[in-house]
């Protein structure tokens, strides 16, 4: 990796994530982070199972070992937050 | 219709076609299609479908313009149908407007053309025919019918000479009308028998392609599926994976018989139909993709669950602006199908298809709600992406249809089915499938879902 690509990494940027009641909590996180982090931060912080929440860009799942970088996320960029659905009756 | 069909003959050379043609050419015209579309949608009789129209009718939800494309039409098809009408020559509209007038009214028709066809009703067709004009080329089964007329064609002469009604006309006359009555008997004879067969046909079709969708499974995928909806494990475990998405083993429990099934098993599903819809696209050059959103995005396009009580349930466009880029072309207007599965109120699952090419939206659900609040509300997302997008008004919008849940989609006898019958909608219905499935299928299509998921793909 070069150097420019390593600064670039390091860079701090800030994520919106977006919750069904419309509520948005700020993540300052590098671009080189794993979405993982913000995603066990988040679910700690609301005091929920990680795996009872689905984190979306554009409507698809984000994979935890993705980091900004590779899904293109620019600074004050949103992500939902979407809690997981049943049904039966 | 009538522009369509002065288009159609203006750019046939020596503007005069038959009426076969005619019929082939406006089939094949989009708009028609959907006349057609609609008429193929039931497999019930001619009769039933008609009652259907009415209903349509009356519930306010027909268009003039449909309804007189829908009527044009099916006389079309009558007339095409009847062997002594398909060579009939027209070469424009008032002339095929003559042909359509003797099976059905014109709302106006004008007065030249009607008192014309007025007169052509009481008198009997051969007097004009066989008098002013050389007789066509007879056919062996007309020549069989008209062996009277023709033994009798001589003493014509001697009736015009004498200019008045001699015995042997009114003879001629009485034959002429028995035929008319045999063919008349005939043809509907022969229409209800093509009907039938036709039905028969299709029904047969769509058995098949319902039994080879829910096929029995070998023992060794049973034990597959048993394994992994019932054996022992960690909730969290990974079981199956395709890009981001994931199944965990707490969510492939909920395919075990009774379980309320969870976002992540529907979404999955509908992930490996995707893929399978896109290898038949690959395989099928002239099938378009369809795209299967997830849950969330009626749950966002809609605002649901916001804690603002002016917000929860309220459409909001700009929630979901981005969603089409992950569609296949990354433009919904060239897909398909969309087929958007929805959760409603956290504990029932339903269905909403977007026909994008028959411009219709159609909502399934195996309780039996109308479900017409999704309805406008995905026509509404329609109309925006559209204006988004493209920069301009969606067109046609009058002819756009909403259908809200009919009474013959699958219904469930229970409390705990409704993600079953979700999944057999998309599944089915993104096979172009008629949904031959109901309750007493619902154990083999839980076991369909889980092992598509396990297999990775959609298992035909």
């Amino acid at each position: 990796m070069s150097d420019e690509a390593k600064t670039e990494g390091a860079e701090p940027i800030t994520i919106r994530v977006r919750d069904q009641t419309g509520e948005e909590t700020f993540f300052k996180i590098k671009k080189s982070t794993k979405m993982q982090k913000v995603f066990d931060t988040y679910a700690q912080r609301k005091g929920v199972q990680a795996s009872s929440l689905r984190f979306l860009l554009d409507g698809e799942r984000i994979e935890p070992n993705q980091t900004p970088k590779m899904l293109e996320l620019d600074d004050q960029d949103q992500i939902d937050c979407m809690l997981e659905q049943t049904g039966g009756c | 219709m009538r522009n369509e069909v002065e288009d159609y003959l203006r750019g046939e050379p020596g503007a005069s076609v038959s009426i076969r043609h005619l019929v082939d050419a406006l089939s094949q015209s989009n708009r028609i299609k959907n006349a057609y579309a609609k008429q193929k949608e039931s497999l019930f009789g001619p009769i039933s479908r008609r009652l259907k129209h009415l209903m349509a009718i009356a519930r306010g939800q027909n268009n003039p313009a449909l309804e007189a494309r829908y009527q044009i039409t099916t006389v079309l098809r009558l007339i095409s149908r009847r062997p002594s009408a398909t060579a009939k020559l027209v070469n424009s509209w008032d002339d095929l407007k003559k042909e359509l007038s003797l099976d059905m009214d014109f709302a106006e028709p004008s007065e030249e053309v009607s008192s014309q066809f007025a007169a052509l009703r009481v008198t009997p067709k051969f007097e004009l025919v066989q008098l002013t004009s050389p007789p066509p080329p007879i056919s062996p089964a007309d020549k069989k019918l008209m062996g009277v007329a023709q033994s009798v064609a001589p003493k014509k002469i001697e009736y015009e000479e004498l200019g008045e009604k001699g015995p042997w006309a009114e003879h001629l006359e009485q034959k002429q009308a028995e035929r008319a009555v045999e063919k008349a008997e005939e043809d509907a004879r022969y229409d209800e028998l093509e009907q039938q067969l036709e039905e028969k046909q299709k029904e047969e079709e769509a058995k098949k392609l319902a039994s080879s969708l829910l096929r029995d499974y070998t023992n060794e995928e049973e034990d597959m599926i048993q394994s992994a909806t019932c054996g022992p494990g960690w909730e969290q475990e990974v079981l199956q994976s395709e890009g981001p998405d994931t199944v965990l083993r707490g969510s492939m429990r909920t395919l075990r018989p009774g379980q309320w099934l969870n976002d992540e098993i529907i979404h999955f599903f509908l992930v490996m139909l995707a893929k399978r819809d896109e290898e038949l696209c690959l395989a099928d050059p002239d099938r378009k993709r369809s795209h299967f959103f997830k849950s969330f995005f009626i749950t966002k396009l809609r605002n649901e669950g916001h804690t603002d009580p002016n917000k929860d349930g309220a459409y909001e466009y700009r929630n979901v602006k981005r969603w089409s880029k992950k569609v296949p072309g990354k433009d919904i207007f060239n897909l398909d199908k969309i087929i958007f599965p929805i959760n409603q109120g956290r504990m029932h699952w339903v269905c909403a298809v977007a026909f994008m090419q028959e411009k219709r939206i159609q909502f399934y659900d195996s309780m039996g709600s109308s479900g017409k609040e999704y309805l406008d509300d995905l026509f509404q997302y329609i109309k925006d992406e559209h204006q988004d997008k493209k920069k301009a008004p969606l067109p046609d919008e009058d002819q756009w249809e909403l259908v809200t849940c009919t009474s013959d989609t699958p219904q469930q006898g229970n409390g705990f089915d409704c993600g079953v019958f979700t999944c057999m909608f998309a599944d089915f219905l993104s096979k172009n499938c008629p949904l031959l499935f109901s309750q007493k299928h619902v154990d083999q299509c839980r076991k369909r879902v889980a092992l598509s998921i396990l297999l990775g793909k959609a298992i035909l």
